[in-house]
């Protein structure tokens, strides 16, 4: 199993619901995401396809955004998530909750087994 | 003069690329992911930044066919990640005064982009004779627009670059005799009437509902913005941010005011109200 490959298919998967997590907590322009998203752990592929997310979660109608003009600094694009955006969320935190239970399980398992042998 | 390009070459030559490679991109998303782009690459890699670190903060940004696939949900991971060699020498800036007065208006609700009544055909306000002063064709501030004309890209069809220069700046001298005017005036006449006619294009196409135009206008517009001229009177992309990122939502009210500004600096006159009677 190549596993650079299975760990950017993980991270293409949780990316949406990363993001949304994030913005839960406050507005956030692009750049911010990518920084806040990369101290979590490198949960992007890379930076730049933090937009095509950003659309998608914009197009289901969970993220939207404005532009914001602080003095002296430069406008910025923020984004913020929708209360369908909320919704959308805490329905991956269950199905994560369960997903990740089961992963565990299997994984734990198959060790226990192996050290048996 | 500023030795020092504005945008670094090396996020110009990426622009270039990513604009080779998003023409697949439905219309109204390339727009819109271009946007994001430069804005993310202006501030990730200042113009300070050195060569190589420039290169690696791109590298990890991500190629644009990386950005494309997740774009189009590319099941594939590119197989590896191109280094990004700086192909494009953009110039240094002269920037002589003339800075047009940004709109900052806050846009207002929001329009379609398509009146009820779509305006007939709209004739080009930016000609070989415009309307405004006559045009000259000597002096200094003649040769320099000729000159900057020549690289600018082209203009959108039906427009045509003016055959000469405002005549109240002919041989670039002030005309009650105390001075000679600032060199750049040419420059700036030249990429004023470059953005005039774009902006111009963008209302006639938005008002007929043509998206292959609009697209076309917006890319124009959009890569002028980031050229050394316009980004060195608007380091900070306030432009951009105000008259082309309404665009993006559908809103024209600002580009629509700023045309008057931009043609004006342009030496042609246009009124504000104009453009609304004729459904612009």
């Amino acid at each position: 199993m190549n596993t650079d490959a299975t760990a950017a298919q993980l991270r293409r998967g949780v990316a949406g619901p990363c993001i949304l997590a994030l913005l839960e907590s406050g507005s956030r322009y692009g750049l911010e995401i990518v920084k806040d998203l990369d101290a979590a752990g490198q949960l992007l592929t890379s930076q730049g396809t933090v937009y095509p997310l950003l659309n998608r979660l914009s197009e289901a109608g969970w993220v939207t955004s404005r532009w914001e003009v602080a003095d002296g600094e430069r406008p910025r694009r923020y984004y913020d998530i929708t209360p369908a955006g909320r919704d959308e969320l805490n329905s991956f935190r269950d199905e994560w909750s369960r997903f990740t239970s089961a992963v565990d399980t299997l994984l734990v398992r198959s060790e226990k087994e192996i050290s048996h042998v | 003069m500023s030795e020092t390009p504005l945008v670094p070459p090396i996020v110009a030559a990426y622009l270039e690329q990513f604009d080779t490679v998003a023409g697949r991109l439905p219309i109204g998303r390339r727009r819109r992911l271009r946007s994001e782009i430069v804005d993310h690459l202006l501030e990730l890699v200042p113009n300070h930044l050195g060569d190589e670190d420039a290169r690696l903060a791109l590298i990890e940004f991500g190629t644009p066919e990386e950005i494309l696939a997740q774009e189009t949900r590319a099941e594939q991971e590119p197989k590896s990640r191109r280094l990004l060699v700086a192909g494009i020498a953009v110039t240094a800036a002269v920037l002589a005064g003339g800075v047009a007065l940004f709109v900052s208006q806050v846009a207002g609700p929001e329009q379609s982009e398509v009146p009820a009544s779509s305006a007939a055909a709209t004739a080009q306000i930016v000609t070989s004779l415009p309307s405004g002063e006559d045009r000259v064709t000597e002096g200094p501030a003649f040769q320099e627009y000729a000159s900057i004309i020549a690289d600018l890209p082209a203009l959108p069809e039906g427009a045509e670059w003016p055959s000469g220069v405002p005549a109240g700046t002919v041989v670039g001298v002030v005309p009650d005799g105390s001075g000679v005017m600032e060199a750049g005036l040419g420059q700036n006449i030249a990429n004023y009437t470059y953005v005039c006619a774009w902006e111009f294009e963008y209302l006639t196409a938005a008002s007929k509902g043509d998206d292959d135009r609009m697209d076309a206008a917006y890319l124009a517009l959009s890569a002028w913005s980031t050229d050394d001229f316009w980004a060195g009177s608007d380091p900070s992309r306030i432009w951009a941010a105000h008259t082309l990122g309404p665009l993006l939502d559908g809103n024209v009210n600002n580009l629509r005011l700023d045309v008057p500004t931009m043609c004006f600096n342009a030496g042609i006159p246009v009124q504000y109200y104009a453009l609304v009677e004729q459904g612009l």
